[in-house]
């Protein structure tokens, strides 16, 4: 249980907040998470933590996505009820946000699985190998992976963002 | 020259782009390191490689990181007694106990659609103002009083039991069960201590600071509160006389018990669980007479104030495991009962939607009750030496409720619409970034204050953007020290400051 509170204590930000980029759903990243966490109550030893916990998540995350329709659906239930007693309107947020907010999606989905769930990873700071160790890829092929990944992202993004300039300027 | 290893990632005497982003990332070894940073030194067209390399890696970042804002899990105290029922009903689920399930439920569910916290203030009193009193005389007897659970003066007609009618006379000595007694112990301790470990997981979950005394206050208010229904008489300040303690013969098949002289015969007499509804009318309209015996109602209960104590019905008395689910969950909803009115009563706590399997004993340590402070706890610098050349100033509060927001300043990103900040401070705040990176060490810098998923504390965040393109490596991608940038928290501090941050939550 110590060992299961240390990683939570260590891993568990980084990993809920990969699990919301991946996917988008802060509620549902906290579920995989949890899940996560509690197969690793369950594991008696984990040589690698970090790699074994995000590629268990990621691992969740594809089985997820087969009973995701159900999954939502009881999560939106859930969330409908507590926004019952909630009493604070939601934080608005400004629209220049949630435009860029969306464009970062549509360009994070854009990219092939792996070189997503490769930056994403990277972006919580996993290694080289840890990352090569979640992902079951060489460890050679990381860079590449990561540098098409960032290449390919950013393209998108700014590709979106001049097809978005383009409808504002010809709706004006 | 590339190391033997490597050799594959140089193209015509080019380290490729991987190789590069590899470099970048500081994940080559040395020798492989300090052959692409002599290559790169000297040719222009991979320095150029190299600067495109920082500015995707950069990007990338800053792309990523806006998915970040999504809406978070805050809600204010008032959601906090319907997540505490679900917490209790699932507890008494998993123990698979109908029984405890059918009370559980029983006696929270009025609490989901009425005013929560005096429903649960008056839970807590009825389990409390009965254990405390049950507690001290443990303690103050000093010896665990012996005897059966079934020689509580409770009966239940389905096992069979007459109901006695037959009372003792004052002062003579009545029979405590050591169940009883040992649940009353450690229904204190969890109420009154809350670091006191008990084995329960959720006992974790107990907010820290909240001494015994603040315990006993509340549990005294509550008690009145309980006590003192509109147009009741307020209760004596001094201790009733001894009441008799109906009597009730023990189920065949218990084993004989041996009456224990305690001075429980000067304490009020005993009430079932299943009577806490029913309890408000007897103490303040002091009717005492017969009940139901099947529903567990106090036989020949006299006037006079009334304890209770939690207590299985006879049926489920034949299981100890049952019994214990019933001990467990009455610490259970003491803890949560506690909780609540420690909550509304001191302060505002932020709180999951729901509470987690695992995350429940975790989460729950780990996100302490936040009491309003008028002032942050400590700034705290967390140097994120990350690919992507930022730098992180944190400051750690604790007073902030449910706050979600952020300001951007600085030359590429207007200042976002913020809230909570007015115009002039974001305007100083920006002010204060861009005189802390003058040297154009900053492309950018964000000012957010979250609720950390790890820690539960909210966090006032300065995060900066560096520009790192003309930097070479091994140097540091910021400038500023370490104490400039504390300065530079303890600045923004002083112009945000903690009421300002605080959101309003009803």
């Amino acid at each position: 249980m110590e060992h299961v509170e240390r990683l939570f204590r260590l891993y568990h930000a980084p990993l809920v907040r990969y699990l919301t980029r991946r996917l988008g759903d802060r509620d549902w990243a906290e579920e995989i998470a949890q899940e996560t966490f509690l197969r690793a109550l369950r594991q008696e030893t984990i040589s690698s933590e970090r790699s074994w916990l995000f590629a268990v998540a990621t691992n969740l995350v594809r089985d997820d996505a087969r009973k995701q329709s159900r999954q939502r659906k009881q999560l939106e239930l859930l969330r409908v009820e507590a926004e019952a007693h909630v009493s604070v309107d939601p934080e608005p947020t400004s629209m220049e946000r949630d435009e860029e907010r969306a464009l970062a999606r549509q360009a994070v989905e854009s990219l092939a699985e792996k070189d997503r769930l490769a930056l994403l990873m990277r972006e919580e700071g996993l290694d080289y190998d840890e990352i090569a160790a979640a992902l079951n890829i060489t460890r050679s092929s990381v860079g590449t992976t990561l540098s098409r990944a960032r290449r390919r992202l950013a393209e998108q993004f700014e590709a979106l963002q001049r097809d978005k300039e383009g409808h504002g300027h010809a709706a004006s | 020259m590339p190391h033997p290893d490597m050799r594959e990632f140089w193209v015509n005497g080019h380290p490729a782009e991987g190789l590069l982003h590899e470099w970048l990332d500081e994940q080559l070894s040395v020798d492989n390191a300090a052959a692409v940073e002599s290559h790169v030194a000297g040719c222009a067209e991979c320095g150029a490689l190299v600067a495109e390399a920082r500015g995707l890696i950069a990007a990338s970042h800053r792309i990523l990181s806006a998915l970040d804002d999504v809406p978070a899990n805050v809600i204010p105290v008032t959601a906090e007694a319907a997540t505490l029922h679900h917490r209790v009903v699932d507890l008494a689920t998993a123990r698979q106990s109908q029984h405890s399930l059918r009370h559980a439920r029983d006696a929270f569910q009025p609490l989901r659609t009425s005013t929560r916290w005096r429903q649960w203030a008056k839970v807590a009193a009825v389990l409390l103002v009965v254990l405390v009193p049950g507690y001290a005389l443990f303690k103050s007897d000093g010896s665990t009083p012996v005897a059966s659970e079934q020689s509580l003066s409770i009966t239940d007609s389905s096992a069979g039991a007459a109901p006695s009618t037959a009372a003792p006379p004052a002062g003579t000595a009545t029979t405590v069960p050591a169940p009883a007694a040992d649940k009353a112990a450690n229904a204190v301790a969890t109420v009154a201590s809350p670091s006191v470990p008990t084995g329960n997981a959720a006992a974790k979950s107990e907010p820290a600071g909240v001494s015994r005394a603040e315990a006993e206050h509340v549990v005294a208010d509550a008690a009145r509160m309980f006590a003192s229904p509109p147009g009741a008489s307020p209760p004596a300040a001094t201790p009733p006389p001894p009441l008799p303690v109906a009597a009730a013969p023990p189920p065949a098949a218990a084993p004989a018990t041996q009456p224990v002289a305690t001075p429980l015969a000067a304490s009020p007499p005993v009430v079932a669980a299943d009577q806490v509804s029913q309890l408000p009318t007897r103490s303040a309209g002091g009717r005492g007479g017969g009940g139901r015996s099947a529903t567990g109602v106090v036989e020949n209960a006299p006037s006079g104030p009334v304890r209770q104590v939690s207590v299985a019905p006879t049926s489920a008395l034949a299981s100890p495991a049952v019994r214990s689910d019933s001990a467990s969950l009455a610490r259970e909803i003491a803890e949560v009962a506690k909780r609540v009115i420690t909550t509304d009563s001191t302060a505002r706590q932020v709180q999951r939607q729901r509470p987690l399997a695992l995350g429940g004993a975790l989460r729950a340590e780990m996100r302490p009750a936040i009491v309003p402070r008028t002032s942050f706890d400590s700034v705290t610098l967390t140097r994120t030496n990350c690919a992507t050349s930022c730098e992180t100033v944190v400051l750690h509060v604790s007073s902030l409720g449910a706050v979600r927001y952020s300001v951007s300043s600085g030359s590429t990103r207007p200042p976002a619409v913020m809230s909570q900040l007015s115009s002039a401070n974001r305007d100083r705040i920006s002010e204060l970034l861009a005189a802390s990176f003058a040297e154009a060490d900053a492309l950018s810098g964000q000012l957010r204050c979250t609720i950390s998923r790890a820690t539960g504390s909210p966090l006032l965040e300065v995060l900066i953007t560096t520009n790192a393109v003309n930097r070479t490596r091994g140097e540091a991608r910021c400038s500023t020290s370490d104490a400039e940038l504390l300065q530079l928290g303890r600045a923004i501090e002083s112009i945000v400051g903690v009421d300002a941050l605080r959101r309003r939550v009803p």
